[in-house]
Protein backbone atom coordinates (compact mmCIF):
# COMPACT_ATOMS: atom_id res chain seq x y z
CA UNK A 1 0.00 0.00 0.00
CA UNK A 2 1.10 3.31 -0.74
CA UNK A 3 0.96 5.65 2.63
CA UNK A 4 2.06 8.87 0.91
CA UNK A 5 0.16 11.61 3.22
CA UNK A 6 -2.01 14.31 1.45
CA UNK A 7 -1.92 16.55 4.61
CA UNK A 8 -3.21 20.60 3.74
CA UNK A 9 -3.30 22.69 6.59
CA UNK A 10 -4.03 26.26 7.20
CA UNK A 11 -2.39 27.35 10.52
CA UNK A 12 -2.34 30.68 11.21
CA UNK A 13 0.49 32.96 11.10
CA UNK A 14 3.96 33.04 12.84
CA UNK A 15 4.11 36.06 15.69
CA UNK A 16 6.75 38.73 14.43
CA UNK A 17 10.41 38.24 15.77
CA UNK A 18 10.46 42.14 15.35
CA UNK A 19 12.46 42.71 19.05
CA UNK A 20 14.88 40.11 18.55
CA UNK A 21 15.33 41.16 14.83
CA UNK A 22 16.19 44.82 15.67
CA UNK A 23 18.22 43.71 18.47
CA UNK A 24 19.89 41.49 16.57
CA UNK A 25 20.86 44.27 13.96
CA UNK A 26 22.52 46.62 16.54
CA UNK A 27 24.41 44.02 17.63
CA UNK A 28 25.54 43.48 14.06
CA UNK A 29 26.22 47.00 13.30
CA UNK A 30 28.52 46.60 16.31
CA UNK A 31 30.81 44.07 14.82
CA UNK A 32 30.76 45.76 11.35
CA UNK A 33 31.71 48.71 13.74
CA UNK A 34 34.61 46.70 14.42
CA UNK A 35 33.61 45.04 17.69
CA UNK A 36 34.56 41.58 17.12
CA UNK A 37 33.73 40.77 20.46
CA UNK A 38 29.88 41.51 20.34
CA UNK A 39 29.55 38.63 17.39
CA UNK A 40 30.43 36.42 20.61
CA UNK A 41 26.27 37.41 21.73
CA UNK A 42 24.79 36.20 18.65
CA UNK A 43 27.08 32.81 19.11
CA UNK A 44 25.83 32.83 22.79
CA UNK A 45 22.34 33.37 21.54
CA UNK A 46 21.61 31.18 18.39
CA UNK A 47 24.90 28.33 18.93
CA UNK A 48 22.14 25.84 20.93
CA UNK A 49 19.90 25.89 18.47
CA UNK A 50 22.00 25.36 15.73
CA UNK A 51 23.76 22.86 17.45
CA UNK A 52 20.64 20.56 17.59
CA UNK A 53 19.92 20.81 13.95
CA UNK A 54 23.45 19.93 13.30
CA UNK A 55 23.41 17.05 15.52
CA UNK A 56 19.79 15.84 14.21
CA UNK A 57 21.39 16.05 11.06
CA UNK A 58 24.24 14.21 10.94
CA UNK A 59 23.86 12.54 14.10
CA UNK A 60 27.95 13.31 15.25
CA UNK A 61 28.71 15.71 18.01
CA UNK A 62 31.97 16.16 16.31
CA UNK A 63 30.68 17.06 13.61
CA UNK A 64 28.18 19.29 14.61
CA UNK A 65 30.55 21.07 16.64
CA UNK A 66 32.85 21.44 13.18
CA UNK A 67 29.82 22.69 11.51
CA UNK A 68 29.17 24.97 13.70
CA UNK A 69 32.40 26.59 13.96
CA UNK A 70 32.63 26.84 10.43
CA UNK A 71 29.28 28.29 10.08
CA UNK A 72 29.75 31.06 12.40
CA UNK A 73 32.97 32.06 10.86
CA UNK A 74 31.44 32.13 7.60
CA UNK A 75 28.53 34.32 9.05
CA UNK A 76 30.99 36.48 10.51
CA UNK A 77 32.90 36.85 7.02
CA UNK A 78 29.92 37.85 5.45
CA UNK A 79 28.13 39.46 8.26
CA UNK A 80 27.83 42.97 6.24
CA UNK A 81 25.73 40.79 3.80
CA UNK A 82 22.90 39.80 6.37
CA UNK A 83 19.64 41.32 4.64
CA UNK A 84 16.37 40.59 6.78
CA UNK A 85 17.04 38.46 10.20
CA UNK A 86 20.18 37.01 11.73
CA UNK A 87 18.96 34.01 12.81
CA UNK A 88 16.98 32.74 9.47
CA UNK A 89 20.52 33.57 7.73
CA UNK A 90 22.48 31.58 9.82
CA UNK A 91 20.40 29.00 9.74
CA UNK A 92 20.25 28.69 6.40
CA UNK A 93 24.08 28.40 6.59
CA UNK A 94 24.50 25.43 8.84
CA UNK A 95 21.80 23.83 7.26
CA UNK A 96 23.28 23.89 4.02
CA UNK A 97 26.33 23.00 5.59
CA UNK A 98 24.69 19.53 7.10
CA UNK A 99 23.64 18.77 3.46
CA UNK A 100 26.95 19.44 1.80
CA UNK A 101 28.02 16.74 4.86
CA UNK A 102 25.57 14.68 3.67
CA UNK A 103 25.92 14.82 0.15
CA UNK A 104 29.68 13.97 1.01
CA UNK A 105 29.87 11.57 3.62
CA UNK A 106 27.25 8.33 3.57
CA UNK A 107 27.46 6.34 6.66
CA UNK A 108 25.17 3.35 7.50
CA UNK A 109 25.36 4.19 10.97
CA UNK A 110 25.10 7.29 12.90
CA UNK A 111 25.81 7.64 16.59
CA UNK A 112 26.12 10.07 19.78
CA UNK A 113 28.03 7.52 21.73
CA UNK A 114 30.61 10.44 21.42
CA UNK A 115 28.72 13.13 23.20
CA UNK A 116 29.34 13.15 26.75
CA UNK A 117 26.19 14.94 27.81
CA UNK A 118 25.10 13.43 31.29
CA UNK A 119 22.58 10.78 31.29
CA UNK A 120 18.84 11.52 32.93
CA UNK A 121 17.69 8.04 32.97
CA UNK A 122 16.17 6.77 36.35
CA UNK A 123 17.16 2.91 36.21
CA UNK A 124 20.19 1.08 34.23
CA UNK A 125 16.82 -0.93 32.46
CA UNK A 126 15.35 2.12 31.52
CA UNK A 127 18.69 3.46 30.12
CA UNK A 128 19.28 0.53 28.03
CA UNK A 129 15.86 0.59 26.70
CA UNK A 130 16.19 4.39 26.04
CA UNK A 131 19.99 3.41 23.94
CA UNK A 132 18.08 0.95 22.01
CA UNK A 133 15.72 3.06 21.01
CA UNK A 134 17.88 6.20 20.27
CA UNK A 135 20.06 4.08 18.14
CA UNK A 136 17.51 2.68 16.22
CA UNK A 137 15.77 6.14 15.59
CA UNK A 138 19.06 7.49 14.76
CA UNK A 139 19.49 4.79 11.76
CA UNK A 140 16.55 4.76 10.74
CA UNK A 141 16.42 8.85 10.63
CA UNK A 142 19.81 8.53 8.69
CA UNK A 143 17.70 6.83 6.21
CA UNK A 144 15.32 9.28 5.36
CA UNK A 145 15.80 11.85 2.08
CA UNK A 146 17.62 14.96 3.20
CA UNK A 147 14.29 17.35 3.18
CA UNK A 148 12.65 14.36 5.54
CA UNK A 149 15.03 14.71 7.77
CA UNK A 150 15.31 18.29 7.43
CA UNK A 151 11.62 18.65 8.80
CA UNK A 152 11.13 16.21 11.04
CA UNK A 153 14.45 16.97 13.37
CA UNK A 154 13.12 21.01 13.16
CA UNK A 155 9.86 19.48 14.04
CA UNK A 156 10.36 16.67 16.34
CA UNK A 157 13.78 16.85 18.16
CA UNK A 158 14.17 21.29 17.66
CA UNK A 159 10.38 21.53 18.58
CA UNK A 160 10.19 24.22 15.98
CA UNK A 161 6.54 25.15 14.37
CA UNK A 162 5.69 24.59 11.39
CA UNK A 163 5.40 28.45 10.68
CA UNK A 164 9.12 29.41 12.08
CA UNK A 165 9.85 26.38 9.73
CA UNK A 166 8.76 27.97 7.48
CA UNK A 167 10.13 30.91 7.50
CA UNK A 168 13.64 29.50 8.24
CA UNK A 169 13.27 27.12 4.86
CA UNK A 170 11.52 29.90 2.91
CA UNK A 171 8.89 27.41 2.14
CA UNK A 172 4.97 27.01 2.95
CA UNK A 173 3.11 25.32 6.05
CA UNK A 174 1.56 23.45 4.13
CA UNK A 175 4.56 21.50 2.04
CA UNK A 176 6.01 20.99 5.56
CA UNK A 177 3.82 19.33 7.18
CA UNK A 178 3.73 16.94 3.80
CA UNK A 179 7.19 16.52 4.83
CA UNK A 180 6.71 16.05 8.69
CA UNK A 181 4.42 13.39 7.30
CA UNK A 182 5.81 11.42 5.31
CA UNK A 183 8.76 11.32 7.44
CA UNK A 184 6.88 10.40 10.09
CA UNK A 185 5.21 7.60 8.23
CA UNK A 186 9.10 6.72 7.28
CA UNK A 187 10.06 6.49 10.09
CA UNK A 188 7.35 4.37 11.71
CA UNK A 189 7.23 1.72 9.08
CA UNK A 190 10.70 1.20 9.99
CA UNK A 191 10.54 1.27 13.60
CA UNK A 192 7.50 0.02 14.24
CA UNK A 193 8.41 -3.68 13.63
CA UNK A 194 10.04 -3.68 16.43
CA UNK A 195 8.34 -0.98 18.61
CA UNK A 196 5.04 -1.41 17.65
CA UNK B 1 32.87 5.39 3.76
CA UNK B 2 29.99 4.36 1.23
CA UNK B 3 27.73 2.14 1.15
CA UNK B 4 25.30 1.76 -1.30
CA UNK B 5 22.38 -0.07 0.53
CA UNK B 6 22.77 2.74 3.18
CA UNK B 7 21.69 5.51 1.37
CA UNK B 8 18.25 7.47 1.35
CA UNK B 9 16.26 7.01 -1.37
CA UNK B 10 14.55 9.85 -2.16
CA UNK B 11 10.59 10.50 -2.32
CA UNK B 12 10.47 6.81 -3.48
CA UNK B 13 7.14 5.41 -1.71
CA UNK B 14 7.46 3.11 1.03
CA UNK B 15 5.23 0.05 1.16
CA UNK B 16 4.51 -1.79 4.44
CA UNK B 17 2.11 -4.28 5.98
CA UNK B 18 0.61 -2.47 8.71
CA UNK B 19 -2.11 0.81 7.86
CA UNK B 20 0.04 3.95 8.16
CA UNK B 21 -0.53 6.70 10.69
CA UNK B 22 -3.91 8.31 10.28
CA UNK B 23 -5.08 11.30 9.62
CA UNK B 24 -6.09 11.73 12.93
CA UNK B 25 -2.88 10.46 14.74
CA UNK B 26 -0.92 13.19 12.03
CA UNK B 27 -3.22 15.44 13.54
CA UNK B 28 -2.57 14.95 17.08
CA UNK B 29 1.23 14.52 16.85
CA UNK B 30 0.94 18.00 15.41
CA UNK B 31 -1.16 19.37 18.20
CA UNK B 32 -4.57 19.86 16.63
CA UNK B 33 -6.21 17.70 18.55
CA UNK B 34 -5.75 15.59 21.81
CA UNK B 35 -5.36 12.15 21.78
CA UNK B 36 -8.44 11.04 23.25
CA UNK B 37 -9.64 12.10 20.03
CA UNK B 38 -7.59 8.71 18.76
CA UNK B 39 -10.71 6.60 18.23
CA UNK B 40 -9.34 3.04 17.14
CA UNK B 41 -7.22 0.60 18.74
CA UNK B 42 -4.93 0.86 16.00
CA UNK B 43 -4.65 4.37 15.99
CA UNK B 44 -3.97 4.03 20.05
CA UNK B 45 -1.27 1.79 19.26
CA UNK B 46 0.52 3.66 16.84
CA UNK B 47 0.16 6.76 19.32
CA UNK B 48 2.20 4.71 21.84
CA UNK B 49 5.12 4.21 19.52
CA UNK B 50 4.99 7.71 18.84
CA UNK B 51 4.84 8.95 22.56
CA UNK B 52 7.93 6.32 22.89
CA UNK B 53 10.10 8.36 19.65
CA UNK B 54 8.58 11.85 20.89
CA UNK B 55 10.10 11.09 24.88
CA UNK B 56 13.26 10.41 22.96
CA UNK B 57 12.78 13.50 20.86
CA UNK B 58 12.97 15.76 23.82
CA UNK B 59 16.01 14.25 25.44
CA UNK B 60 17.65 15.24 22.19
CA UNK B 61 15.97 19.00 22.14
CA UNK B 62 17.54 19.37 25.87
CA UNK B 63 21.25 18.54 24.19
CA UNK B 64 23.31 22.22 24.53
CA UNK B 65 26.20 23.60 22.57
CA UNK B 66 29.57 22.08 24.62
CA UNK B 67 30.85 24.62 26.56
CA UNK B 68 33.87 24.92 24.80
CA UNK B 69 32.87 24.92 21.78
CA UNK B 70 31.47 28.74 21.94
CA UNK B 71 34.88 29.87 22.90
CA UNK B 72 36.91 27.66 20.42
CA UNK B 73 34.83 29.78 17.73
CA UNK B 74 34.82 33.31 19.05
CA UNK B 75 39.30 32.62 19.03
CA UNK B 76 39.29 31.42 15.67
CA UNK B 77 37.25 34.23 14.33
CA UNK B 78 39.12 36.17 11.53
CA UNK B 79 40.19 39.69 11.92
CA UNK B 80 38.07 41.54 9.33
CA UNK B 81 34.31 40.66 9.48
CA UNK B 82 33.80 41.24 5.65
CA UNK B 83 35.44 38.75 2.90
CA UNK B 84 35.16 41.52 0.56
CA UNK B 85 37.40 43.95 2.01
CA UNK B 86 40.61 41.36 2.49
CA UNK B 87 40.37 40.53 -0.68
CA UNK B 88 41.05 43.83 -2.20
CA UNK B 89 43.65 44.11 0.51
CA UNK B 90 44.51 41.17 -0.49
CA UNK B 91 44.53 41.21 -3.86
CA UNK B 92 45.45 45.47 -4.53
CA UNK B 93 48.59 47.04 -5.83
CA UNK B 94 51.22 46.97 -3.37
CA UNK B 95 54.53 49.53 -3.75
CA UNK B 96 57.25 48.84 -1.34
CA UNK B 97 59.84 51.98 -1.21
CA UNK B 98 62.08 50.43 -3.72
CA UNK B 99 59.65 50.52 -6.41
CA UNK B 100 58.29 53.88 -5.53
CA UNK B 101 61.82 55.35 -5.87
CA UNK B 102 63.06 53.36 -8.96
CA UNK B 103 59.72 54.24 -10.59
CA UNK B 104 60.10 57.95 -9.20
CA UNK B 105 63.65 58.02 -10.79
CA UNK B 106 62.49 56.07 -14.26
CA UNK B 107 59.86 59.52 -14.49
CA UNK B 108 62.22 62.19 -14.03
CA UNK B 109 64.43 59.91 -15.93
CA UNK B 110 61.74 60.04 -18.77
CA UNK B 111 60.76 63.80 -18.86
CA UNK B 112 64.55 64.50 -18.80
CA UNK B 113 64.38 62.78 -22.18
CA UNK B 114 61.43 64.08 -23.30
CA UNK B 115 62.76 67.61 -22.62
CA UNK B 116 66.22 67.30 -24.39
CA UNK B 117 64.55 66.21 -27.08
CA UNK B 118 61.96 68.81 -27.27
CA UNK B 119 64.66 71.32 -26.76
CA UNK B 120 66.98 69.94 -29.97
Amino acid sequence: MNYTSHVTTTAPSPAPQIDQADADQEIITRVLAGSKDAFGILIQRYSDPLYRHALGMTGSPDVAEDILQASFIKAYQHLGEVRGRFDAWVFRIVANSCKDWLKNIRRTHVSYEEDDQPSSFSTPEEEMDRNELRTDLEYALARLPESLREAFVMKHVEGRSYEEMAVLLETTVGALKMRVHRAREALQALLEEKYA
Amino acid sequence: MTDEKSEATPDKPVYRKTPPATPAVQAWLDGDVPREGLATADEQETADLWARINQEAETLRQRHTPIHVQSRILSSLPATPTVRDEVKEEGGFKLSTTAAAIGGIAILAIGALIGFMLVN
